[in-house]
């Protein structure tokens, strides 16, 4: 059968597979297809596509190949790709960068100058560098240069490349709230809270983290703003393991207030770990290590891939505990050696499971 | 309140609020034969509360343009009429009743008559009183109210005169269509009269709600309904949903992503074709006619609300499947087996989540494998040794070396695969059930005879060429003869050597792949063939420049035939061998000065 063919029986099988990890399985097959005929044109969209779908996953192992990938044909075949094709991908693949805890910083610091050149060169303002620079420092808990980067961002006009306004908004209000600014949050909230500002993980997002931020400060709110979670969650049949973060958080409230479905979300939040990316596993680890400290015993259904499924579906959760911990305390320790933090991400976790 | 300060009361703009739902809120002007349905069956609901062996009846007349809905339910007196018809948004279902059994919850179905007509007239006697009353209500937000002479039986008629658009709503055959699609569950007679003639519709009782119903009967009106002819149907049923309903198989392979039609109706009330979030995934291979009690619609009265009561009956629903498919395997092997070619992806979705099922169905399920579609029963009849891959890559690989071998390989790269084998691994410890890459492949080959250093210093010479390639050399005996040298590389061997050629590159994300090799020390090897009679010539070849070209040579061979990709460096090692090769061949043949 001739390749382009084959290539095309590949991409509608994708189509009518559910889950996005089976997506990228075939898409890597069909990219293979492309590089054994030399087609760079099916080699980069294929890989595009393949991005994509990964996003949609707690995982980036495919990406970041295929993404230097693209920026090489790109590079090589000067004039013959738009960058503007990939340059959205770029900022996916610059927060990447930095959640992985073995790149360097002045390997992530070259991936932020190089994208803010693309950025330039292709006539966009900086705000999507300003965008991503601004999730940069959250991840380093440097909460002024986070509003630095922020305020920077607004300076600038929006364009196709920076960030949805929810997730701008999101932004903003999280930072309030993490700095424990917590009705200037909830004010700054109001065009998510009303769904005015949505996307694919807005509001759901910014209801999670409130739920969880207001919950710890004993705050009655918290409920509110769980059970609108929980209908974001329901109305949008499935989220995928992108959310993960807000998921854990979601979970640990549930935990807190005995909901009946918590072990059902926490089964399924426990797959999504499976070669998830560094910093999806430290959140994971790290919440749900707070929640199983006090132990007891679990029926629970999880995937046989997971180095702690028992076959007979009997968990103790003491144990699962001590493996979380140990996972949360290792990368917490990868990272603060990573980002220079002297134990910040260490102590988070100490916090957490006081 | 200041003297200064005046309240006043909000206006609504009728004429906008009719816009608002026929292009907003209702998604088709049908829908007022939905709400007239709706009114009707609630009235008669309230006179049963007080009359439980009282007959409800719906007759609908038609006169041209004119089309009247007369139930014989409870009725309304003048105070119910000002307060209920003329104030927008205000129900009248009251009290336990209202929350239990009556259709109609937010008041604003009435409005959606002026969608398709200028005016409604309503005319009613109520239960409780000896008068009747016309209530007249216009598009620009005007009523009527009028004492008339008493109706000869208590009910409500609901007179409307079609919009000149709206015609062909009005005409018996389509409003027979309408009412029969929003009302065929209503347990209540329904009377089509026109020119004198009386055309009873609906009798109340609705073959899938009917437990006397035998499955002939329920599949013949699965093809009437969904115009197709199901493999098999079973009943449904939720208490917390208080839900009935049967659920039909397709006969066909469905695409997972395809909109899943179903009939969803509410207190016997259609309310939907879609069962978003109330069906499991793994059911996408069932059309459903469900009936529910206990869940909630949305305000538009066209999707179910996801609460608690419905996630509730999910579960519920999700174990009369596992019922329907554990009934079946006692009862009809043939219809399962049918089921499972069909919707095996579905029912493997399900298993490996469900340890029950996984054992009951264990032998029925299909795997692809190197030697075609096989049952994992047939499979574990056939070979002693079971091999599976969860990667791609590697299947497709090992696929072409194990034939040869006469090893049975199972694809688990996709979804459920891979922990439906793992699970089925664990649960059955009498079977050989082993995890293969294309290295073990290799480790199996037989070992090359060694009588001198002559293995070693070939491999060694051919591991310096090789190195530049990302590959290492090896030398086995295996059949066929006439195949030079293989080419294996497992998916993470793979996956480095892409890395590997990536990192050369001057972005700045080429330094960082290295982060993102899987293992170290896993990479490609080139196996030769000492059988091969062209390997054995090749080993002794002294000639360096020969050696280099003709390892370059066998190296990019075994790449096209592994179909492999050939990367832009490989290909030029090859140009330049074969190059080297028409230099030396047409040497022999130069003249001689």
């Amino acid at each position: 059968m001739n390749y382009n063919l084959e290539i095309q029986k590949i991409l509608l099988k994708v189509e009518q597979m559910e889950k996005f990890s089976d997506k990228v399985v075939a898409l890597k097959e069909a990219i293979q297809l492309a590089d054994q005929h030399n087609d760079i044109d099916w080699g980069f969209d294929l890989r595009l596509d393949l991005i994509r779908k990964e996003r949609n996953t707690s995982k980036c192992e495919e990406s970041f190949p295929a993404f230097a990938w693209i920026l090489n044909a790109s590079d090589t075949n000067a004039d013959y790709f738009d960058e503007s094709d990939f340059l959205w991908e770029y900022k996916w693949m610059f927060c990447s960068a930095y959640r992985n805890a073995s790149i360097s910083t002045e390997q992530i610091m070259q991936i932020g100058e190089d994208l803010k050149s693309r950025l330039v060169k292709n006539g966009y303002s900086l705000r999507a560098y300003y965008n991503v620079m601004t999730g940069y420092y959250l991840h380093l808990r440097d909460y002024a240069k986070a509003q630095e980067y922020i305020d920077l961002a607004d300076g600038e006009v929006i364009d196709d490349m920076t960030n949805c306004p929810a997730c701008e908004l999101d932004t903003k209000v999280e930072v309030l709230m993490d700095t424990g600014r917590v009705e200037e949050s909830l004010v700054k909230a109001k065009d998510l809270i009303s769904k005015k500002l949505t996307c694919y993980s807005m509001p759901f997002q910014t209801f999670c983290h409130f739920a969880y931020k207001l919950n710890k400060i004993g705050d009655e709110r918290a409920e509110l703003y769980f059970d609108k979670a929980l209908e974001e969650y329901y109305a949008h049949d499935s989220y995928d393991s992108s959310v993960g973060y807000s998921m854990s958080q979601l979970i640990c409230y549930m935990y807190e207030k005995k909901h009946p479905d918590t072990w059902e979300f926490f089964s399924r939040v426990c797959e999504w770990q499976i070669g998830a990316e560094d910093i999806h596993v430290y959140n994971f680890s790290k919440y749900m290590a707070s929640m199983l400290k006090d132990g007891g015993t679990q029926a629970l259904t999880l995937s046989s891939q997971l180095p702690y499924y028992r076959s007979d579906g009997i968990y103790d959760l003491f144990d699962l505990y001590t493996h979380f911990k140990q996972i949360a305390y290792s990368y917490a320790d990868q990272f603060d050696r990573r980002n220079d933090l002297k134990g910040v991400y260490r102590k988070e976790v100490d916090e957490i499971l006081q | 309140m200041d003297e200064n300060q005046k309240q006043y009361q909000f206006q609504v703009n009728m004429k906008g609020m009719i816009e608002l739902l026929s292009e907003h809120i209702y998604s088709s002007p049908t829908v007022f034969i939905r709400e007239l349905l709706q009114n009707g069956m609630d009235a008669v609901t309230m006179r049963k509360g007080i009359d439980s062996s009282f007959q409800g009846r719906i007759d609908v007349t038609f006169d041209g343009d004119q089309m009247t809905f007369q139930d014989n339910g409870i009725g309304l007196t003048q105070d119910d009429v000002h307060q209920f018809l003329s104030v927008i948004g205000q129900s009248s279902k009251r009290g336990d009743l209202a929350d239990k059994d009556l259709i109609g919850k937010f008041g604003i179905g009435l409005l959606s008559c002026l969608v398709v007509s200028e005016a409604i007239v309503v005319e009613t006697r109520s239960l409780y009183k000896e008068e009747s009353v016309r209530w007249t209500g216009r598009a620009d937000g005007t009523y009527e109210v009028e004492i008339i002479d008493l109706l000869p039986e208590v009910g409500t008629k609901v007179i409307l005169k079609a919009k000149r658009s709206w015609r062909t709503l009005f005409r018996k055959e389509d409003v027979k269509e309408n009412i029969l699609f929003y009302g065929s569950a209503l347990p209540i007679a329904v009377n089509l009269i026109e020119n004198g003639e009386t055309e009873q519709l609906l009798n109340g009782n609705p073959v899938w709600l009917d437990p006397e119903s035998t499955k002939e009967d329920l599949l013949a009106y699965g093809k009437e309904v969904f115009k197709t002819r199901f493999l098999d149907v079973f009943r449904l049923e939720s208490e917390a949903g208080e839900l009935q309903g049967v659920a039909f198989i397709i006969p066909n392979k469905v695409n997972t992503t395809a909109t899943k039609e179903h009939k969803i109706f509410l207190k016997r009330m259609y309310l939907c074709d879609q069962a978003t979030n109330l069906l499991p995934e793994w059911t996408s291979f069932v059309r459903c006619i469900i009936n529910s009690n206990a869940l909630q619609p949305t305000a538009s009265r066209e999707s179910l609300m996801n609460n608690t009561v419905l996630q509730e009956t999910k579960k519920e629903l999700s174990d009369c499947f596992k019922n329907y498919l554990k009934t079946l395997s006692l009862t009809n092997i043939e219809v399962l087996e049918q089921i499972i070619t069909i919707h095996h992806m579905f029912i493997k979705s399900l298993a490996a989540s469900d340890t029950e099922i996984m054992n009951l169905f264990e032998d029925y399920l299909p795997f692809e494998t190197n030697q075609g579609m096989m049952s994992f029963g047939l499979i574990k009849e056939s070979y002693k040794n079971i091999y599976y891959t969860p990667s791609l890559d590697d299947y497709r690989q090992i696929r072409r070396i194990a034939g040869s071998q006469k090893k049975l390989v199972i694809n688990a790269a996709y979804s459920y695969e891979t922990d439906l084998i793992d699970k089925i691994k664990r649960q059955r410890p009498d079977l050989s059930i082993e995890k293969i890459a294309p290295n073990d492949i290799l480790q199996e080959f037989e070992a090359a005879i060694v009588k001198d250093d002559t293995i070693d210093e070939f491999v060694t010479r051919a591991n310096a060429i090789l190195k530049k390639h990302y590959c290492k050399a090896e030398v086995k005996r295996f059949e066929p003869k006439d195949t030079t040298a293989i080419y294996i590389a497992n998916e993470d061997a793979l996956s480095s050597k892409n890395i590997q050629s990536l990192s050369t590159s001057s972005n700045p994300f080429a330094s960082t792949l290295k982060h993102f090799k899987k293992q170290e020390e896993v990479i490609p090897t080139l196996c030769f063939n000492q059988q091969n009679e062209l390997i054995e010539k090749v080993m002794v070849i002294d000639d360096k420049e020969l050696f280099e070209a003709l390892i370059n040579v066998l190296y990019v061979q075994s790449l096209m035939l592994g179909g492999y990709t050939i990367n832009k460096r490989e290909m030029d090692t090859f140009n330049d061998a074969l190059y080297q090769f028409m230099i030396l061949g047409m040497s022999s043949f130069l003249p001689k000065f």
